[in-house]
């Protein structure tokens, strides 16, 4: 029997992108996820309303506003397409996970090369771009309330309370999902105490909404490794 | 991957073969300008789709005439049961291809996918099974460590190393032979297709 292996990169079919990029401390990460979107609305109704007629292209603005180099005529830029006239198109979302924020959108082929320069000039620093995803990226968390000492919890992490908030019953790890794979529920490891899971999920900013706004009311690390 | 200036020659000799989707805002001519003049191996990817069907031809020839020499025609899976072809339209689709193939013969391949199942009955095909072989001919192996007997189907297995790849494959004909859930399937009778108005329509005259 013979056995061939083809090793399949995805093209602009149905893609996703994303972008991560990692900051010095959460709060930062957050106001830079909430003025990206603002841009990313902003830009999105320049696009379709034909506003670049009569305005100046906000991510121009932008980039101007923060020093950033804008090249209009970039090839790699691209913007999410309506699929209708009539109907504006969801634009790209931001969200801060700690000190993490990711840009993403479930179709198209990649997003202006700008937004990677702001997480530069805001002290952050790009750590990974997946273009034209073709299935549902899939998400690897790592949810760690560290030792406080050598060998010692931390009482004040109430990291079993957290797991039941991700597994409730309209929790992210119960909605939304593609597929899911709980790998450790609260064990105690080498770095403390852990909570690991992976899943694809229908929804990614959606869903990574509900995570985020759960694992911020503990104080917890938060590792997350992204998949085509 | 985006076709932008400087790509291929960066990826030249690292790739099987490119397959270039065609859309109607994707400036597909051009791109197949670029990779002819690159010596590119490649092929395109046409799905056809009712709307498409009038140009069929038309577009096939030009495409050979810029310097395509693989053209895939590709069946819609999906929920969007305006894009479909059915049963009907595809026995006078399989007798233009038939003819189209004869005439392009030597000058571009035309391939079918393996999803048009018997709906391409009239064409000469290079198997001629009556099951698209899924799970058992080709599987598809995902980044998340799962099987899927087509890129299409709804049923995940999960692996962890390839002798659990092959105990699947063995052990596990009946899952991985079923149909996919999706509309256009091949294995589903009538391809998993609601019967359109028109057809209700025309039986009861």
């Amino acid at each position: 029997m013979k056995i061939k292996v083809w090793q399949a990169y995805a093209s602009n079919n149905s893609g996703s992108y994303t972008i991560i990029g990692r900051f010095p401390d959460a709060q930062l990460a957050q106001q830079v996820a909430c003025d990206l979107n603002q841009l990313l609305e902003k830009y999105n109704e320049w696009v379709f309303f034909d506003k670049w007629k009569t305005e100046k292209s906000p991510l121009e603005e932008f980039a101007h506003q923060h020093n950033l180099h804008f090249d209009p005529s970039n090839d790699e830029d691209d913007w999410p397409m309506a699929f209708s006239d009539d109907v504006l198109p969801e634009p790209p979302r931001a969200i801060a996970l700690r000190d993490k924020v990711l840009i993403h959108h479930q179709y198209t082929i990649s997003l202006p090369a700008m937004l990677g320069q702001y997480f530069y000039a805001r002290g952050g620093r790009v750590r990974e771009e997946i273009t034209m995803a073709e299935k549902p990226l899939l998400a690897k968390f790592e949810i760690v309330a560290p030792f406080e000492a050598v060998r010692s919890l931390r009482r004040d992490v109430d990291m079993k309370g957290l797991a039941e908030e991700l597994m409730a019953e309209d929790g992210p790890l119960k909605t939304g999902l593609v597929s899911q794979t709980i790998v450790e529920l609260v064990k105690t490891g080498f770095q403390g105490q852990t909570i690991k899971f992976e899943a694809r999920f229908t929804d990614l900013i959606k869903s990574f909404s509900k995570i985020s706004e759960i694992v911020n009311k503990y104080e917890v690390q938060l590792y997350l490794r992204l998949i085509a | 991957m985006q076709l932008v200036p400087g790509r291929l020659e960066s990826i030249e000799g690292k790739y099987g073969q490119l397959r270039l989707s065609l859309y109607d805002n994707n400036d597909w001519r051009n791109k197949v300008k670029e990779l002819v003049t690159a010596r590119a191996s490649f092929g395109i990817n046409y799905l056809v789709t009712p709307e498409r069907l009038p140009s069929l031809e038309g577009t096939v020839l030009e495409m050979a005439s810029l310097g395509c020499r693989d053209v895939l025609l590709l069946s819609y899976n999906g929920p969007d049961l305006a894009l479909h072809i059915y049963p009907e339209q595809a026995a006078q689709l399989a007798k233009r291809i038939a003819a189209l193939a004869k005439a392009m013969d030597r000058q571009c391949q035309i391939k079918l996918d393996v999803c048009w199942g018997t709906r391409m009955a009239g064409v000469p095909r290079l198997f001629d099974s009556q099951d698209c072989g899924a799970g058992r001919d080709f599987m598809v192996l995902t980044s998340d460590k799962k099987i899927q007997p087509c890129s299409f189907h709804d049923t995940f297995i999960p692996f962890e190393n390839a002798t659990d790849i092959m105990n699947i494959w063995r052990n596990s004909q009946k899952i991985l032979g079923q149909p996919a859930a999706l509309p256009g399937c091949a294995r589903t009778a009538g391809f998993g297709l609601t019967p359109r108005v028109e057809q209700t329509t025309i039986g009861a005259k």
